[in-house]
């Protein structure tokens, strides 16, 4: 596992108004984080910028306390690993091939794939529970399955940071919970540091321990569920009227939504 | 993940293949030539054999002079373009990329143009000139092509077509702008226009000793990269994520199709939609992993050009055909037929 700690991170993506400003956030080894915020309020951003996709302008972001520019692609590679929201794939891959792809970081150029790498991938594939559809064609997938073999590819990186941006953005109830208790299980087993950008706060409050709220590019709550999933702050980070309420069975913060009119 | 062992079995069906359409190309021409001459003549050559000659010494001659450089070039640019079209096609994420149809062809006719008008070059003689403006013309294309026809982390199939459309008609001009004031051109206007039509009869072997080792290096190289090739069906975001350094990748695949392309150019001229034809074919056969798609386009494209130019030398013999003219004829519609089909998929 491994921590990641944003020093007074800026970012802007035109030179213009910034995209993220000052963002203070720890993370420590073997957490599980969940990002909110309204669209625009800099999740994605923030979750490229631990990713190394993007540099920040200003500040800095830490690696197991290494500057992130400090490490090449290839160093942060097999640590970090990421499940972007939507994923185009052109060609026809297997399901298989699609998860050996996450092994790149690890074989050398002109060495072929080791024992190492073929059991990383059948691990994978084995705990995101998509055995039986592995040497079906990726693009042919659900949208379920086709989700849980991109989080198998992310899983045979072997991460010690997982960063998932919506992962359940475009998935029915089932497969949504599904997800979660599969990211949960690879926080609590395999102990990987967890950041996901979430847009449900009822998923979030029952999934994540701790819940950061992003708004106009700055942190603006960050605790528990039970912290930061107050009325008072959804409604001003939202603009929305809601009632909170507790969920019947888990007691964690339940979000109704009220009519504005 | 397809098994190592038929990984090799391929490839060594299709090397065998290559080298069977090396041999019986070259059997055909005004005089046929058995295939088994073929073979003893070219032993003999290796001094380890010593067949007795039971055919006229003109037979030689014929066979070395004429026409095993010509199946061996029309390999070779097979084999260029093929591997070109996988590159670009995995790079752009867009199965139709062709280095005819996104215009880096046109881009390296123009430098092979410009290159001809120079007074150093006397036609082909001092040909080692000629690959050198191609590449440049190719690659200056090629980024252009690419940055206009990009939308986000894709190519999409409609924007890159404009983009090359555009591109192309441009150096067209261009040539044709230069072909009607230079001189020098002038005079060389059949060797012009056979080179904007596709044709390998101009060929020696001084010229292969410049290409083959180009061509061979070229796609030694792809198969180094195959990997990371895979990995940027991705995108370029999420082979970053793999730990590929993409800005500088992007660069390497763009400049070697560049490289592989103005080799084939400076051979054969504007030879069309064999790095289409082929490597679509393989993929649905072999499937899209560009370890074994790379290599096997290499030799398949090898054999298809060999094919189409023995047609275009013998069909309507002695008078030859322009071997791109007809690698268009079947090309385009097959683009057509992929077009419609994959209408839904790729347009927007």
């Amino acid at each position: 596992m491994s921590s990641l700690h944003i020093n007074q991170a800026s970012f802007s993506y035109d030179g213009n108004g910034f995209a993220l400003k000052n963002v203070d956030l720890k993370i420590e080894k073997g957490e599980m984080v969940g990002l909110l915020g309204p669209n625009g309020s800099g999740k994605t951003t923030l979750l490229k910028l631990a990713g190394g996709a993007l540099k920040p302008s200003g500040g800095e972001i830490q690696l197991d306390r290494t500057n992130l520019n400090h490490l090449s692609k290839n160093q942060i590679a097999r640590k970090v690993a990421m499940v972007p929201q939507y994923f185009y794939m052109p060609f026809s891959f297997t399901v298989d091939e699609v998860v050996g792809l996450g092994r790149t970081p690890f074989i050398k150029m002109l060495a072929g794939e080791k024992e190492s790498d073929r059991n990383a991938v059948q691990h994978s594939i084995e705990i995101a529970g998509i055995s039986d559809f592995e040497k079906r064609i990726f693009n042919e997938l659900s949208g379920g399955e086709r989700q849980r073999a991109i989080l198998a590819l992310a899983m045979a990186q072997e991460p010690k940071l997982l960063l998932l941006d919506e992962p359940t953005a475009h998935l029915d109830i089932n497969h949504q919970v599904e997800l979660l208790e599969l990211v949960s299980k690879l926080n609590s087993e395999s102990s990987v540091t967890i950041v996901a950008v979430m847009h449900d706060l009822n998923l979030a409050s029952l999934y994540f321990k701790r819940l950061v709220i992003l708004k106009d590019s700055s942190v603006f709550a960050d605790g528990s569920p039970k912290q930061v999933l107050t009325e008072s702050i959804i409604q001003e980070v939202y603009s929305t009227p809601v009632h909170v309420t507790k969920h019947p069975t888990t007691g964690d913060p339940y979000t109704i939504i009220l009519p504005k009119s | 993940m397809r098994s190592k062992k038929s990984f090799a079995l391929t490839l060594i069906i299709l090397t065998i293949a290559l080298l069977c359409f090396i041999v019986l190309a070259s059997t055909f021409g005004t005089i046929r030539i058995p295939a088994l001459d073929i073979l003893k003549i070219t032993l003999n050559k290796t001094s380890f054999l010593d067949f007795q000659p039971t055919w006229p010494t003109e037979h030689e001659t014929i066979i070395f002079d004429v026409r095993l450089p010509r199946v061996i070039g029309g390999a070779l640019v097979g084999a260029a373009l093929s591997t070109t079209g996988v590159l670009f096609q995995g790079l752009l994420r867009n199965p139709m990329a062709d280095p005819y149809i996104i215009g880096t062809s046109a881009g390296a006719a123009l430098g092979a143009t410009v290159a001809m008008m120079l007074p150093i070059s006397i036609a082909f003689l001092s040909f080692g000139i000629v690959p050198i403006f191609a590449f440049i013309g190719a690659l200056i294309t090629v980024l252009v092509v690419y940055n206009v026809a990009r939308v986000g982390s894709r190519t999409p199939v409609i924007s890159m077509l404009l983009a090359g459309f555009a591109i192309s008609s441009l150096l067209a001009a261009t040539m044709t702008l230069l072909m009607s004031i230079n001189e020098r051109l002038q005079i060389q206007l059949q060797q012009v226009f056979k080179f904007l039509m596709g044709s390998i009869s101009n060929i020696s072997w001084e010229k292969l000793a410049v290409v083959a080792p180009l061509v061979i290096i070229g796609v030694l190289i792809a198969q180094l990269l195959a990997r990371h090739l895979n990995a940027f069906s991705l995108g370029e975001e999420g082979a970053g994520h793999l730990g590929i350094n993409t800005e500088k990748e992007k660069l390497i695949f763009l400049g070697l199709g560049s490289l592989l392309t103005a080799t084939a150019v400076s051979v054969s001229g504007l030879v069309g939609f064999v790095g289409l034809i082929i490597p679509h074919a393989l993929r649905l056969v072999l499937g899209p992993d560009n370890r074994l798609l790379l290599p096997s386009s290499a030799l398949a494209g090898g054999i298809f050009l060999i094919i189409a130019d023995l047609a275009a030398r013998t069909m309507l013999a002695p008078s030859e055909l322009p071997v791109g003219a007809l690698t268009a004829i079947i090309g385009a519609p097959f683009f057509i037929y992929l077009l419609r089909r994959s209408k839904k998929e790729y347009m927007f």
